[in-house]
């Protein structure tokens, strides 16, 4: 009886020990391999744009393939604050020592694609080529999440479940100013 | 054998691979991460060195003199080291431990570039002798310094005589031309005439908003009229005309031109026009000054001979244009032409050989400076060996056709690999070069692009080039003496937010504009812009008898 007992403890540790450890630890280190993936290729999107001050549509198709290319199904917020100096200007015409008191704001994800679809408007309004063009003083933010449940995440829940609706495992940001204008 | 002898044995095996894996993985990791963290790191560092130029040369009276602009250039690499210092995590004296990493930095100008790196240079100390006394002595070290100011100039020499002439390129058609043919020297400067400038207006009323001292207090007077003249702004104050020099009212007491009611107008464009005229028309002559016994005709060298132009005939079947060689003609606005020639056209022979020039010059001083720094860089206290990095053609294009800011870092540790990068950030808003979009367009009390299609070409719009939008600073001493900073806008027009809030969506290729009352209006105010630019080595057009003429001399 106590033989039967020790030989099942056995397996069972067997088991976890032989397939359960390696698999984790391998599906972990496939995540940071995906993480360094996206990690990248934000950084290079948003800096991208903050050089040439341009979001055109086949810089955005290639960042959406490239995250594509993990393996995994990612959630891409990008948020662009657009700098307005009027109310700056205003308050230091009231004010003469006043200065810098612009107001940013914010054009979100949905917006921007609406934007870089290259379309033609019927009443003849200028055409967005594909290109969403910013100017210098704008913010640009990029923010990436993972939406399906990789294998680590899988394996993990098995073992603990994290509470809460908005687990990711892979993540990645990168933002900044924009350095010129979106001209020709 | 036993199940979990097996196991323990597929375990001592597996773990350790394991454990190899993620820690050659995390290297991995961390040397791409890091390496973006630096690039990210270096381009803000640049971008903070190209607005503290922006900032210093919008403020500075004096910022057309060329020593003083060297005074601003080293304050804008001093903010370079600094942010980047302090991003990399090494703040205040520590900036310096930055510097052997950074083997170069260009900052390109309206004609040419200054170049940062290290060089040569000879100290005094005091140093202890045989005998223990203290005595002078010069030691020659390597140091970072700002060097002399790089002209983009060719020489170009005829093998038969000795005729030579030299040439000083400038980013737009703006040319000094010098040297010898025959007996004669030569030396004179110029834009060179466009076609796009033939239809312009004759004169314009500027105006705008001025502070000056009276009585030691500070007045406004808004929307006052001023006009150029030999590039500064004189402004109508209470009907006498005056210069400012430091918000002080200088007398002026020249001669304005007026126009056909008897208003004073600015005729700048117009001087422009017949300036650049009478320049082109001296290279091409070969009858005048000298050039008759010339072998070597100077307009065959900046201009090619014989200009010929495509002229659009139509569309082929497929709806593809078609173009056709034909001479010279008046420009018309009805017809659409692509000038292949003209010196403002991207493609011309002119601005093809200039660039090669400016990039030959900019890639051999770099070559030359990167060079210097790695035979000594010892001396510098590391021993990396620095390479010119391969810059790509969008690269070049940026770097020579606007005022920009390159910086080079190689040698920094990061995971497995050392760091080797540079970035380029443009300044667009300063007193060095007008381009083709630094022009607002005022109607109203809102200021647009000259694309927007807010601007009614029915009403009258002038343009105004974007740096005198920017505010300007004065101080103020108050009742208990203390110093006071305050801003105010020479224009008081707030931006438009279809084209100026919003980049303008739409088409910006100026050559694609259609109405040829806003292309009047576009190239008046460049040719304007152009004509006063506050360049800090220009040779005035102004001939002496001229100015003399004007001074009622």
């Amino acid at each position: 009886m106590g033989d039967t007992l020790i030989t099942v403890v056995a397996i069972f540790l067997a088991a976890i020990l032989m397939f359960v450890f390696p698999l984790m630890s391998i599906s972990e280190r496939n995540d940071d391999i995906s993480q360094l993936g996206i990690q990248t290729a934000t950084v290079q999107f948003v800096d991208n744009i903050r050089s040439t001050g341009r979001i055109t549509q086949n810089n955005y198709d290639s960042f959406v393939q490239t995250l594509a290319a993990t393996g995994n199904s990612y959630d891409i917020e990008l948020e662009v604050k657009v700098l307005d100096e009027n109310p700056g200007k205003k308050s230091s015409q009231a004010a003469q020592d006043k200065i810098g008191e612009n107001v940013y704001y914010s054009v979100y994800t949905s917006q921007i694609e609406a934007d870089l679809i290259a379309s033609d408007n019927a009443d003849g309004e200028p055409a967005n080529s594909g290109v969403k063009k910013l100017k210098e003083g704008d913010i640009i933010s990029c923010r990436v999440k993972n939406t399906n449940t990789t294998i680590a995440q899988m394996l993990k829940n098995f073992f603990y479940s994290i509470s809460g609706n908005d687990t990711y495992q892979i993540s990645a940001q990168h933002g900044g100013v924009v350095m010129a204008n979106g001209g020709k | 054998m036993k199940l979990q002898n097996l196991a323990v044995i597929f375990a001592i095996i597996i773990i350790p691979i394991t454990l190899t894996l993620s820690a050659y993985i995390g290297i991995q990791i961390d040397t791409a991460s890091l390496q973006q963290s630096y690039k990210t790191k270096l381009m803000d560092a640049t971008h903070d060195a190209v607005v503290a130029f922006e900032l210093n040369t919008q403020n500075n009276i004096y910022s057309e003199n060329a020593d003083s602009l060297r005074r601003d250039i080293d304050a804008s690499v001093n903010a370079f080291f600094t942010s980047l210092a302090t991003s990399l995590g090494m703040p205040g004296a520590n900036a310096e431990k930055i510097m052997p990493y950074v083997p170069a930095l260009v900052m390109t100008l309206y004609d040419g570039y200054y170049i940062y790196s290290p060089s040569e240079v000879t100290y005094n100390t005091k140093e202890t002798n045989e005998q223990g006394e203290q005595v002078n002595t010069t030691k020659t070290g390597y140091s970072h310094i700002l060097k002399p100011y790089i002209y983009y100039s060719a020489k170009y020499i005829d093998p038969n005589n000795n005729n030579y002439i030299v040439v000083n390129y400038s980013l737009d058609s703006y040319i000094s031309v010098y040297g010898r043919i025959g007996d004669q020297i030569i030396n004179k400067s110029g834009y060179l005439y466009s076609r796009f400038f033939d239809n312009i207006d004759e004169g314009e009323a500027l105006k705008e908003n001025v502070k000056y001292i009276e009585n030691g207090q500070m007045k406004t007077k808004e929307d006052c009229q001023f006009v150029y003249y030999n590039a500064q702004k004189i402004y109508n104050i209470d009907g006498a005309w005056y210069a400012m020099n430091n918000f002080e009212k200088v007398p002026m007491n020249i001669n304005l031109d007026s126009d056909s009611n008897g208003n004073i107008i600015d005729t700048s464009a117009k001087k422009y026009k017949e300036d650049s005229l009478a320049f082109t028309n001296w290279l091409k002559d070969t009858n005048e000054d000298g050039m008759e016994n010339s072998t070597n005709d100077i307009s065959s060298i900046v201009i090619p001979q014989n200009a010929k132009y495509l002229k659009y005939t139509g569309t082929d079947s497929q709806g593809q244009p078609i173009y056709q060689e034909s001479e010279y003609e008046e420009f018309n606005d009805d017809n659409t032409k692509i000038l292949t020639t003209d010196s403002e056209a991207a493609d011309s022979a002119f601005n093809q050989h200039k660039r090669t020039i400016m990039q030959i010059s900019i890639q051999d001083n770099l070559n030359n400076a990167i060079a210097l720094y790695n035979k000594n860089s010892k001396a510098l206290g590391t021993d990396i060996y620095f390479s010119m990095p391969k810059m790509t053609e969008q690269d070049w294009d940026k770097i020579l056709t606007n005022v920009n800011f390159v910086s080079f870092m190689q040698g920094l540790p990061v995971g497995i690999k050392k760091f080797n990068d540079y970035s380029i950030v443009t300044s667009t808003n300063n007193k060095q070069y007008i381009g083709t979009d630094s022009l607002y367009f005022v109607q109203g009390d809102t200021y647009h692009t000259i694309f927007c299609d807010d601007l009614a070409e029915e009403n009258n719009f002038i343009g105004y080039k974007s740096n005198d939008f920017e505010k300007i600073k004065y101080t103020v001493t108050d009742a208990s003496q203390t110093k006071q900073t305050r801003y105010y806008y020479a224009r008081k027009e707030y931006q438009c937010y279809k084209c100026v809030v919003n980049y303008w969506p739409g088409e910006t290729d100026i050559e694609k504009l259609t109405s040829s009352t806003k292309k009047r209006k576009f190239y008046t105010a460049l040719a304007r812009e152009r004509y006063n630019l506050d360049k800090a080595t220009k040779i005035f057009m102004t001939n002496p008898e001229d100015l003399l003429e004007d001074l009622n001399i």
